[in-house]
C-alpha cells in the first residue's frame, strides 16, 4: 500500500516535472512587431523589472502582420505594433482593447496630435515612432544618387534585379501612384492602372518583395540588395553597419507613417501589455528606444532627452518641404481599398 | 508460235490474275484496316477528351468545395465591415487565391463573387479576356443562380487568347455564426467562387501524344478552325460546311470520311457545347500513300512475276511441248513424204513421248508395210518373183547400164500355152501350183546357165513371165536360154492325178537389135510371143527375123552338131604343106570337115566355133587326134610315110581338156613317133592362154611333138609369146600372101616374118598359096614351105594317099 503511494507520487511528481505549466512560469508577454524594432536591452529590462518574459514575435510587413492577426483573429498576441491607418480596421474587427492614460499613465507624454492622427488612435493606441518610406540604397553600387521614385521603378541596369520592395498593398501601389505624380491615396481608375502597369513594369528587376534584414547580414550590407523601398530610420540602422547606405525620399514624395502599440482584446494580460506600453513611454526608455531604432519618437518628453544630432538628422526629422511632399496614407473606400489589393495582388502573385 | 502463245495467254491470267487479286486484296484490307483503326482512334481521341474533360471539370469543383472550405474565406465573407474586409481579410484571401494558383497553373483565375455576381475578389494571372467576362456575366452565373446545383461548369472558347477555358463554379453558402451554435442557423447564399482553367496544357498533352496519322482539330460551329495557343495543329483547310451540320448535329458526329486539302480523312467530333467542336482526325493520307504504293509495288511484282511467268512458261513449252511437238510434225512430214527413216528425237517420259514412240513404232509399221507394200508392189504374190512394174524398171536400168557399157541384153516374154485349159481342168489351187512350178524351175535354168551373167524373172500375171538376160554375147545365147527353160517341160507334168503336157511359147527381143526403150522392148517381145504361138506353141520366136533365121539356122545347127561325132559325119581332109623349091610334100595338114545328111558339107569355120561354145570340140577333138593318128599308123603299115600330119587345136582344148595326157596316149596307141605329130593353134588361142595352158604346152612339147601358129601375124600375138610358147613353126596368114605382089606393106610383112622366124630359129610356112608369084616372092624371101590352092586342095584320106604314093615323103 505505501508503496503504491510512493510509487503514485513519484509518478505524479515526475509528470509535474514534465510539465512545465506546473513549474514556477514567468507569465510572457507577446508582442508583434517589426524585426529591430525593439531595443533588446529595453526588453530585458522590462523582463526584470516585472519578473516576465518578452516575447516577439516578428512580421515582416504590414500585410503580413493584418495576416497574422486575422489568422488568429487577434489571439494570441498582447501587444501588438500596428500603423496608424489599420487602427480604424483593427478597432472594427474588435481586437483592440481600449488603450487610454487610464491604463497607460505615461501616454501623457505624448503629443497630442500623434494620438489623434488617426481614427481610432486616439483611446485605443499608444503611439510609437513616426517617419518616412523612402528608398534606401547603396550609393557605392549605382551611377547616381536616387533622387525619383522612377529610378526605383524603371531602375538602371545596375539595379535590376537588385531591389526589394515592401510587401505592402497601400505602399506599393502607393508610391507608385507618387512614382507617377499622383496622390498615394489616389482613387483614379485610370491612375490606379497606370501605378500598376509600372509596378508590373518594375517586376522583373525586383528581387524580393519582402523586407530587408536590418542586421549587418543584411542583403543590402552584402550589396546584394543596391536599393529597397525603406523606411528611413531602417536605413539610418543599417549604415551602421554598412555606411555607404544612404536614404532619400525621393522628390515625388514618399510616405509619412506613424507606429502605435495596441493591446489586443483578447490578450489574456493586458495589464502586463498595458504595463509594457507604459514601459515604453517612459521618456528615458522612450529616448533610448526611438534612438535604437533611429525612428522619431512621439514621446515629447523622450524628444527632449534625445541628443542634438539625432534630432538634427533629416532622415530621422525629415524636412517640412519632405513632409510637405509626402502623404499619408488616408482611408479609402473599401472598392477602393479592394482595387489596391488586386493591384498588388497582381504584381506580387 | 501458236501453242505456246495459246497457252500462255491461258496460263499467264491464270498467274497474274490471283497476284493482282492478292494485290487488290490486300489494298483492301490495308484500306479497311485502316478505316478501322482510323475509326477507332478517333473515338479513341473523343473518348480521351470527354474523359479529360469530364477529368477536369470534376478536378475542378473537387477544387473548388476544397477552395470554398477555406476558413479565410468564410470569415472574409461574413465580414459585413467592408472596411475591414477589404482592409484586413481581402489581402490575405488574395495570398490564398494566388497560392490556389500557384498549386494548380492552369488555375488563371480566382475569383470571388457577390451574390449578385460581381466581382468582389479576384486573383488572376493574366488580364481578362472580353470573351469570358461577357460569358460569366451574361449567362454563367445566371445559370448557376438558377440552379439547384451547387456547382456548374462551361468551357468556353476564348478567341482573345487562343485558348478554350473551363469555368468553374460553386454556389459558397454559409450560416452565419450565431453565438448560440444548437441554433442552426439556415445556408444563406454569399456569392460564388470560380475558376478559370486554361485548358491549353491538357489539350497539349492530349494532342502531343498523338500518333502520327491522328490530328485533333478545334473548330467553331461554322467549321472554321479555332486556334489554340501552342496547340500545335497543321493549317487544315476542311471543307466542311455541309458536313458540319452532318457532325454537329450530336455531341459525338461520325465517324465520316472526308476530303481535305491533302487526301481523306476519318473524322469524328464531340460537341460539348454548342457554340465549338472538337474534331478528332485520322489522316488517310498515310494510308493512301501506302495503298499507292502498295498498288505500285503490286503491280511491278505483277509485271515481274508476270514477265518472268510468260518467259519461264514460253521457254518450258518450247522445250516440252512446241519442240518436240515440231519435230514429230517434220517426222510425220517426212513419213508422209516416205522418208520412213527419220529419227524422232524426242524421248521424255510423258505423254509427248509416249506420242514420239508411237510414231516412231506407226513409223516403223509404215515403214513394214511400205516395205509390203513395195515388195507386193514389185512382186508378184503367188510366186514371190518381181511383177511387172519392178521388171519394167529393171529393164530400163540395165538398158542405161547396156547403153553405157556397149552390152547386148534380151528380154523373154514367156507364156504357157493352154493354161486357161490346164486352169479350168485342174481348178485354181493347181493351177497356182503349175505357175508356181514353172516359177521356179525358170529361176532354176536361169542360175544355171553361166554365160548369162545375171537374168531376171518376173511374173506378169496369169500365165505369162518376163526374164531379162543381161550381158548376153550373141542373141544366139538368148535362144539357147530359151530353149533351155523350156527343157524342163519336155515332160509331162503331172497335177491332181492327171497329166499334162506344159509348154511355152517365147518371144525373144533384145537390145539394141529390136529397140533401145524398154517399153519398146516389152512390146517386140509380146510380139514376138504371139508370133511364136501362131508359129504353133511351144517354141520360140525372135522380135527380128533375121535373127529368127539366124538362130534358127544355128540352134538347127548345133542340135545337129550334137550326135554328128556319134553318127560319124565328121571327116578329115588333108592339104599337103610343100616345099616350094621341090615340090615336095612335106607334110599334112588335117582339117576337119562335116558331112551332115540334111545339110550336106558344112565348114569347119560353121560348125566349129559352135563346138568350141558348146564344149564339143573336146570330144571333136579327141576324135581328130584318134583319126590322125590312126590315119598316120595306117599309111606307115602301107609303107606310105611316116608323113608329119599337123591339127589344129581350139582354145578351149588347151585351156583344160587333158590334151597331153590324151596325146600320150594316142601315140602310144597307134605306136607312132611324137615328130609325126603337129598342133596348130592360132594366135587367138594364145592369146587366152593362161598358166595351165602354157604348162600344158611344155608338156606337149616335152612329148616331142610340135606347136606351130596358125595365121600368125592376124591375132594378138606378142614376140614373148613365141618365145614363151616354144613355137616350132609360124605359119603365115593367107591375108598378108594374098597381096604380096600387090601390097608393098603386106609383102614387107611377110617377109619381115620370114626373116624373123630364120632369126629365131623357127620354120615358117605361108597359107593360101595361090599364084606363082606368090610363090616366086615367097622363094625370093626365103620362105620354102607353103600350103595353097596352087599346090593342093584339100582332099580326103584316099585322094591324099593316093598324092602321097606319087610323091616320096620328105624327111623334115
Amino acid at each position: 500500500m505505501r508503496t503504491a503511494a510512493t510509487l503514485i507520487a513519484i509518478l505524479l511528481g515526475m509528470t509535474c516535472a514534465m510539465n512545465p505549466s506546473f513549474a514556477e512560469v514567468k507569465d510572457q508577454l507577446v508582442v508583434l512587431n517589426w524585426p529591430s524594432y525593439l531595443d533588446p536591452e529595453l526588453i530585458e529590462r522590462f523582463e526584470i523589472e516585472h519578473g516576465v518574459t518578452l516575447r516577439v514575435v516578428l512580421y515582416e510587413g504590414d500585410d503580413q502582420r493584418d495576416e497574422m492577426l486575422v489568422a488568429s483573429e487577434g489571439a494570441g498576441y498582447d501587444v501588438v505594433l500596428v500603423s496608424g491607418n489599420m487602427l480604424p480596421v483593427y478597432l472594427r474587427r474588435g481586437w483592440l482593447e481600449i488603450l487610454t492614460e487610464a491604463q497607460v499613465p505615461n501616454l501623457r507624454h505624448v503629443a497630442g496630435r500623434w494620438r489623434t492622427a488617426f481614427e481610432a488612435a486616439d483611446g485605443f493606441a499608444a503611439p510609437y515612432t513616426w517617419g518616412t518610406l523612402g528608398i534606401g540604397y547603396r550609393e557605392d553600387l549605382i551611377p547616381e544618387p536616387i533622387e525619383s521614385w522612377m529610378q526605383l521603378f524603371r531602375p538602371v541596369p545596375e539595379l535590376q534585379n537588385r531591389i526589394a520592395m515592401l510587401r505592402h498593398n497601400r505602399d506599393l501601389v502607393g508610391m507608385a501612384l507618387k512614382a507617377l505624380g499622383h496622390s498615394a491615396n489616389s482613387m483614379d481608375p485610370a491612375e490606379l492602372d497606370s501605378a500598376l502597369a509600372l509596378l508590373l513594369e518594375q517586376r522583373p528587376h525586383v528581387r524580393t518583395y519582402g523586407y530587408i534584414a536590418l542586421t549587418s547580414e543584411s542583403a543590402m550590407v552584402r550589396g546584394e540588395i543596391a536599393a529597397a523601398m525603406m523606411f528611413n530610420g531602417d536605413a539610418l540602422m543599417l549604415q551602421e553597419h554598412e555606411p555607404r547606405i544612404r536614404f532619400v525620399v525621393p522628390s515625388e514624395g514618399g510616405n509619412l507613417w506613424v507606429d502605435y502599440f495596441v493591446v489586443m482584446s483578447r490578450s489574456p494580460r493586458k495589464e502586463l501589455a498595458f504595463a509594457f506600453i507604459d514601459f515604453m513611454n517612459q521618456p528615458d526608455n522612450a529616448a533610448q528606444a526611438a534612438q535604437y531604432v533611429h525612428f522619431a519618437t512621439t514621446n515629447d518628453a523622450a524628444k527632449n532627452l534625445l541628443p542634438e544630432e539625432f534630432l538634427s538628422n533629416s532622415v530621422v526629422y525629415p524636412t517640412q518641404e519632405v513632409i510637405d511632399r509626402s502623404e499619408f496614407s488616408t482611408p479609402l473606400p473599401p472598392k477602393i481599398i479592394g482595387r489596391y489589393n488586386s493591384i498588388a495582388a497582381s504584381v506580387l502573385y | 508460235m501458236k501453242l505456246p502463245t495459246k497457252i500462255l495467254l491461258l496460263i499467264t491470267p491464270l498467274v497474274v490474275l490471283p497476284i493482282i487479286f492478292i494485290g487488290i486484296a490486300a489494298i483492301h484490307l490495308i484500306e479497311d484496316a485502316a478505316r478501322t483503326r482510323a475509326d477507332d482512334s478517333t473515338a479513341a481521341l473523343v473518348q480521351q477528351l470527354e474523359q479529360a474533360l469530364r477529368d477536369a471539370v470534376n478536378s475542378a469543383k473537387a477544387n473548388l468545395e476544397l477552395f470554398a472550405q477555406s476558413d479565410l474565406l468564410h470569415r472574409y465573407i461574413l465580414t459585413e465591415d467592408e472596411a475591414v474586409r477589404y482592409s484586413l481579410l481581402q489581402p490575405p484571401l488574395l495570398r490564398q487565391f494566388a497560392s490556389y494558383r500557384n498549386a494548380y497553373p492552369e488555375y488563371y483565375d480566382v475569383r470571388l463573387l457577390t451574390v449578385n455576381g460581381e466581382e468582389d475578389t479576384r486573383s488572376t494571372l493574366r488580364p481578362s479576356s472580353g470573351t469570358i467576362e461577357r460569358v460569366l456575366a451574361d449567362s454563367f452565373i445566371k445559370e448557376l443562380a438558377k440552379m439547384d446545383a451547387l456547382t456548374h461548369h462551361r468551357i468556353v472558347y476564348d478567341p482573345e487568347f487562343d485558348r478554350l477555358v473551363l469555368l468553374a463554379a460553386r454556389k459558397l453558402l454559409l450560416r452565419d455564426p450565431l453565438m448560440d451554435p444548437t441554433i442552426l442557423a439556415p445556408l444563406v447564399e454569399r456569392g460564388y467562387l470560380i475558376v478559370s482553367i486554361d485548358l491549353q496544357p491538357l489539350l497539349h498533352e492530349i494532342s502531343s501524344s498523338l500518333p502520327e496519322p491522328v490530328e485533333l482539330f478545334l473548330f467553331d460551329s461554322e467549321g472554321r478552325p479555332l486556334p489554340i495557343a501552342g496547340f500545335a495543329g497543321r493549317e487544315t483547310v476542311l471543307p466542311m460546311h455541309e458536313n458540319v451540320k452532318v457532325l454537329t448535329s450530336e455531341p459525338h458526329g461520325g465517324p465520316a470520311l472526308v476530303k481535305d486539302g491533302e487526301g481523306s480523312a476519318v473524322v469524328r467530333s464531340l460537341q460539348p457545347y454548342d457554340s465549338w467542336f472538337f474534331l478528332a482526325s485520322y489522316s488517310m493520307s498515310n494510308v493512301q500513300a501506302a495503298t499507292r504504293l502498295l498498288g505500285v509495288q503490286v503491280a511491278l511484282v505483277t509485271l515481274l512475276v508476270g514477265a518472268l511467268a510468260v518467259a519461264l512458261l514460253y521457254s518450258v513449252l518450247r522445250f516440252i511441248l512446241v519442240r518436240p511437238l515440231k519435230q514429230l510434225a517434220l517426222a510425220a512430214r517426212a513419213i508422209g513424204d516416205g522418208n520412213l527413216d527419220h529419227s524422232i528425237d524426242v524421248s521424255s517420259k510423258d505423254e509427248v513421248g509416249l506420242l514420239a514412240s508411237t510414231f516412231r513404232e506407226m513409223s516403223q509399221k509404215l515403214q513394214e508395210s511400205s516395205r509390203q507394200i513395195s515388195f507386193l508392189a514389185y512382186h508378184d504374190a503367188l510366186t514371190g518373183l518381181p511383177n511387172r512394174v519392178m521388171f519394167r524398171e529393171f529393164l530400163v536400168h540395165s538398158l542405161a547400164h547396156a547403153k553405157r557399157n556397149s552390152e547386148r541384153l534380151a528380154v523373154l516374154f514367156l507364156d504357157i500355152d493352154n493354161f486357161k485349159k490346164v486352169n479350168d481342168a485342174v481348178g485354181h489351187p493347181a493351177g497356182d501350183e503349175l505357175l508356181k512350178r514353172w516359177a521356179l524351175q525358170i529361176v532354176q535354168c536361169l542360175r544355171e546357165e553361166d554365160f548369162v551373167s545375171r537374168a531376171n524373172v518376173a511374173r506378169l500375171g496369169g500365165d505369162e513371165f518376163l526374164i531379162l538376160l543381161n550381158e548376153i554375147q550373141t542373141p544366139y545365147d538368148a535362144g539357147k536360154v530359151a530353149t533351155r527353160i523350156s527343157m524342163p517341160f519336155m515332160e509331162p507334168v503331172r497335177l491332181v492325178g492327171q497329166e499334162f503336157h506344159v509348154t511355152s511359147s517365147i518371144g525373144i527381143s533384145t537390145f539394141p537389135e529390136d529397140g533401145e526403150d524398154a517399153d519398146i522392148l516389152l512390146r517386140n517381145a509380146d510380139a514376138a510371143m504371139y508370133h511364136a504361138k501362131r508359129l504353133g506353141k511351144n517354141g520360140f520366136q525372135f522380135f527380128s527375123q533375121g535373127l529368127n533365121d539366124a538362130i534358127v539356122e544355128r540352134v538347127d545347127l548345133e542340135a545337129k552338131l550334137r550326135p554328128a561325132l556319134e553318127r560319124g559325119e565328121f571327116m578329115l581332109y588333108y592339104q599337103p604343106q610343100v616345099s616350094l623349091e621341090t615340090g615336095e610334100i612335106l607334110g599334112l595338114e588335117a582339117l576337119l570337115r562335116w558331112n551332115q545328111p540334111e545339110l550336106g558339107m558344112i565348114s569347119p569355120d560353121r560348125f566349129v566355133p559352135l563346138a568350141e561354145e558348146n564344149g564339143l570340140i573336146v570330144p571333136i577333138g579327141l576324135w581328130v587326134l584318134d583319126t590322125v593318128c590312126a590315119q598316120i599308123a595306117d599309111w606307115q603299115r602301107r609303107g606310105l610315110g611316116p608323113v608329119p600330119v599337123s591339127f589344129n587345136v581350139s582354145a578351149t582344148q588347151i585351156n583344160g581338156s587333158g590334151l597331153p595326157e590324151a596325146l600320150e596316149s594316142a601315140l602310144e596307141k597307134y605306136r607312132l613317133s611324137p615328130s609325126l605329130l603337129e598342133l596348130e593353134l592360132t594366135e587367138t588361142t594364145f592369146m587366152h592362154a593362161q598358166e595351165q595352158a602354157i604348162a600344158l604346152l611344155a608338156k606337149v612339147k616335152s612329148l616331142g611333138v610340135a606347136i606351130a601358129l596358125d595365121d600368125f601375124g592376124t591375132g594378138y600375138s606378142s614376140l614373148s609369146h613365141l618365145r614363151r610358147f616354144a613355137i616350132d613353126r609360124l605359119k603365115i596368114d593367107r591375108s598378108f600372101v594374098a597381096d604380096i605382089t600387090t601390097d608393098p606393106d603386106d609383102a614387107a610383112i611377110v617377109a619381115g616374118v620370114v626373116a624373123l622366124a630364120h632369126s629365131l630359129g623357127l620354120e615358117v610356112i605361108a597359107e593360101g598359096v595361090e599364084t606363082v608369084a606368090q610363090k616366086e616372092f615367097l622363094l625370093q624371101h626365103g620362105c620354102v614351105s607353103a600350103q595353097g590352092y596352087l599346090m593342093f586342095h584339100p582332099e580326103p584320106g584316099p585322094v591324099v594317099e593316093r598324092l602321097l604314093r606319087s610323091a616320096a615323103p620328105v624327111r623334115r
